[in-house]
């Protein structure tokens, strides 16, 4: 805990005392709470996301007004648990009118495996904003991170890992509350790439959702004023889009196929389109998708079909995948008035989480007993989706403008994956077609609203 | 966003508390639980047409208070019958039906299907049950008779004993049905024979030879005719009472007196005894066995056991019998098995039959028995031939997964197959 201390010292010395330093360089804090997400090759039973605490201090270094290095510290709190399925052992039944003991009820509990580790995280991330108001700051790096405290209730022999390494993502908004500084939210991803318990093959994780402020006036005396964006004049070459939607998604086909439905899922994020021609742009972006499939039907898996002679559940449960969705699209405004479009190109999903829900009914028959059971299901599925998937998009939309620098963007969209989102290392290598089980890809068809922002210069 | 900013502790308390509990944890739940079973053990014996009570017992674990469900029986094998074929259970969960085996089949099987009070099926509960029926063979694999390995039978005194799995049993109320026999001198019973006199001897793994003079209700140690080894001995009892004892690379013996005293019996006696020693009316004894591969297999002593003679038989034989009147009758291996008859004390042998069976017999095989004037020859891996004479031969059982061949008190006879779990009964009507 010396080191931590020593640590924030500094950045506070560092921040108190940065007018001398460039005009590019300012400092802060952000602070708000953790939701653990660990990672690993499980496939049954919740890892529950438990809020903890998160605490960060950063300096910024700006090159110019959209790129820039970050780093600070920041300890917090990760805690996690997971919850299985499990049942108490069948207790002997005493009939009421041959004895006196009272038998209670049948009980079913749950075990849990529970770890809480405090992290120091030492990030170093490129910064990439977008100067429009707020302005959006996007953010990707790698970690470095020390295990400062820990305790925990697990089944493995294992002491886990002191240290960690991994990547981390944010996304968040600044706004400028006056020239000196700014209101920051963000939210940050973060992964480790270690595995902190080698035989269960677990890896840090967390989603933080924080808020902070920026110092800036003190830096300089001729503070970068112009970041606020009062005196900006709108570019014309670039435009910024925050849009929400809905998904649904049909990610089956092939043998089975009948077994699946439709899923429906949210999605949430921004593009950035920035102006190649007359009636031509580059769209990027990123956005939050919430993509899946709907299974119904008896089966012995609670995620995907899978009968042998005779079924052991009635599953009607929801397979959802998490993705941070990054597309890279032409966009070609058609029409005479230039306010509809169409687009293509292709995407790289990165893959958040992936889970399980539901309900499933287990009917038991043997000879000279009957059982019903019902089973809410919640199994996170990390380990059997791989970690990212790739591939098209097709869209168009309409944009209506609004007052003066604004418009609305309602556009319809098909995305379709090129592999099946099921990690072959769970089936020996088999692929899908070689088991005789329906192909799963990503295919999704989006509706989103969106409002178009312009950029200041 | 100055809201936001300035409202961001509460939205981070909202945000902790609302995201982690807005999904159900894991869970199982039981919706419902019922338990069905016969009161009535499985695997009842009895005679076909005879009537079992049967209770079937219902606990619903969620309800205990009610019980309740509706039963329908179905006969699926044995072709008998039930008093009702549908019933309800009372709240505690019970009912009870009279069910009449039926002449179908040995096997019987009862089958209890329950619904719930709505008429929704939950399960079955299957009884199974044993009808044994006159006039027909009846295969069973089931302890501890099938895994029979000796039998006596004392007609006189309407007793009979069976040693299986090292244990001694008695015949009980039913032909099929056993009492194991407890007495601390019968430990680990290997073979089990009888005299004229009804005697019963019993030799035992540890060499030991226990006898009960009172027809088995109690047992005394003989003489050990082997005192200084520890392992089993091969045990005979010939049709004079003397009792015959042998052992590898041991002399074998004989026993005048019920097991006090033993006397060798010469060095060319095989000490692997089956029952092959007789005493004929003209006071010669005469024995089958050779040590090593000798083909001098029949021998004769004029002097009480003291010196013999051999002769040799045909066709590699394996076992004698002599009949009441001291004809010799030799099984052999030839052909598969042939039948010779001597009545020249071996001077000259006469084929009298043969058969060819799958495989071949060893002479552990209790091969002759006989009852109410008729012979009953099993022949391992052929079946069961029936002679009045043993000159004339008709096939009584065709079975070649015979191995071996017994008969009670009654004249039920015990047959039991090769796979040593099975056994075949079969009772012919008076």
């Amino acid at each position: 805990m010396k080191q931590l201390y020593a640590l924030i010292c500094f950045f506070i010395v560092i921040s108190c005392n940065s007018v001398s330093y460039s005009q590019g360089l300012s400092a802060g804090f952000l602070s708000g709470i953790n939701f653990s997400d660990i990672h690993g090759n499980y496939c049954s039973g919740k890892w529950k996301y438990k809020s903890g605490a998160s605490e960060s201090i950063f300096i910024d270094y700006s090159i110019n007004k959209v790129i820039g290095f970050q780093t600070g510290v920041n300890i917090a709190t990760l805690y996690y648990e997971h919850v299985q399925y499990n049942e108490l052992p069948r207790m002997y039944y005493l009939s009421p009118s041959s004895s006196s003991y009272y038998i209670p009820d049948l009980i079913y509990f749950r075990t849990s495996e529970k770890m809480d580790f405090t992290v120091l995280t030492i990030p170093a991330q490129v910064k990439l904003s977008i100067p429009s108001r707020p302005s959006v700051n996007l953010t990707a790096g790698i970690f470095y991170s020390f295990i400062t405290d820990y305790s925990l209730n697990y089944v493995y022999s294992d002491e886990p890992s002191k240290r960690d390494f991994g990547w981390l993502f944010s996304t968040g908004l600044s706004y400028p509350l006056n020239d000196n500084m700014d209101a920051l939210f963000d939210i940050r991803y973060m992964t480790g790439r270690r595995r902190f318990i080698e035989q269960a093959g677990y890896k840090h994780g967390s989603v933080d959702l924080r808020f902070g402020v920026a110092f800036k006036g003190f830096l300089s005396k001729n503070s970068d004023s112009d970041q606020t964006g009062k005196n900006d004049t709108v570019s014309s070459r670039i435009s910024l889009t925050y849009k929400g939607g809905i998904n649904i998604s049909r990610n089956y086909f092939g043998d089975n196929s009948g077994s699946y439905s439709f899923y429906t899922g949210l999605s949430a994020g921004f593009s950035v389109n920035i102006k190649l021609a007359e009636r031509t742009f580059f769209q990027t972006g990123l956005s939050f998708e919430n993509t899946g499939y709907s299974l119904k039907d008896s089966s012995d898996s609670f995620h995907r079909y899978h009968s042998g002679l005779e079924p052991v559940y009635y599953v009607n449960t929801k397979i959802g995948t998490d993705y941070i969705n990054i597309p890279a699209q032409l966009c070609i405004l058609v029409g005479k008035p230039g306010n509809m479009y169409i687009s293509t190109g292709p995407y790289l999903a990165i893959k958040l989480n992936a889970r399980c829900t539901g309900e499933a009914i287990m009917e038991s028959k043997d000879q000279g007993s009957y059982s019903l059971r019902k089973i809410v299901v919640y199994d996170d599925l990390n380990g059997l989706i791989r970690n990212n998937d790739i591939g098209w998009i097709f869209g168009g939309g309409i944009t209506i403008p609004v007052f003066e620098k604004y418009s609305l963007d309602l556009g319809l969209q098909y995305r379709t994956g090129f592999r099946d989102i099921f990690n072959e290392s769970f089936y020996s290598g088999m692929t899908p077609y070689k088991r005789g089980e329906t192909i799963i890809r990503n295919r999704m068809l989006s509706f989103h609203f969106g409002v178009r922002t312009p950029v200041f210069r | 966003m100055d809201g936001l900013f300035k409202y961001r502790y509460f939205i981070l308390l909202c945000l902790s508390g609302v995201i982690p509990s807005c999904t159900p944890d894991p869970s199982i739940e039981m919706l419902e639980n019922y338990n069905f079973e016969f009161v009535s053990e499985s695997g009842n014996k009895m005679l076909a047409g005879e009537t079992s009570i049967v209770t079937i017992k219902a606990k619903n674990y969620l309800n205990r208070t009610d019980n309740r469900v509706k039963v329908i029986f179905d006969i699926i094998r044995g072709g008998g019958s039930v008093s009702e074929q549908s019933v309800l259970t009372d709240s505690s969960g019970y009912t009870t039906v009279s069910w009449q085996f039926g002449g179908d089949s040995l096997d019987q099987l009862l089958r209890a299907s329950v619904y719930k009070l709505s008429g929704q099926y939950l399960t079955s509960a299957d009884l199974v049950a044993y009808g044994f029926m006159e006039n027909e063979w009846n295969g069973i694999s089931c302890n501890p008779d099938g895994y029979i390995t000796e039998m006596i039978a004392d007609t006189v005194n309407r007793v009979t004993f069976m040693v299986a799995s090292g244990h001694i049993y008695r015949q009980g109320s039913r032909y099929f049905l056993w009492e194991e026999v407890v007495d601390d001198n019968l430990v680990l019973p290997r073979t089990i024979e009888i005299d004229r006199n009804g005697v019963i001897y019993v030799s035992t793994w540890n060499g030991e030879v226990v006898k009960s003079t009172d027809h088995g209700e109690s047992w005394k140690k003989c003489t050990k005719p082997y005192p200084e080894d520890p392992y089993y001995i091969f045990m005979s009892v010939a049709n004079d009472n003397y009792l015959w004892a042998g052992k590898y690379d041991f002399p074998t013996k004989f026993s005048k007196d019920g097991g006090n005293t033993w006397q060798n019996a010469g060095d060319i006696i095989s000490p692997f005894l089956n029952g092959n020693t007789f005493r004929l009316k003209s006071g010669a004894l005469v024995n089958h066995g050779a040590k090593g591969t000798s083909r001098e297999r029949l021998n004769i002593s004029y002097d009480d056991g003291l010196t013999w003679i051999s002769r040799e038989t045909p066709g590699y034989s394996t076992v004698m019998y002599v009949n009441e009147n001291d004809e010799i009758f030799i099984g052999t291996q030839e052909n598969g098995f042939t039948i010779y008859q001597t009545i020249d004390m071996g001077a000259t042998f006469k084929k009298v039959h043969s058969v060819f069976p799958q495989w071949g017999t060893t002479m552990e095989n209790n091969i002759f028995t006989k009852w109410n004037g008729f012979y009953y020859i099993i022949v391992p891996g052929f079946g069961i031939l029936k002679s009045s004479d043993l000159i004339h031969y008709e096939n009584y059982w065709l079975n070649s997964d015979l191995n071996d061949l017994f008969i009670d008190h009654n004249g039920v006879l015990i047959a039991k197959d090769w796979d040593y779990k099975t056994v075949y009964y079969r009772k012919n009507s008076e």
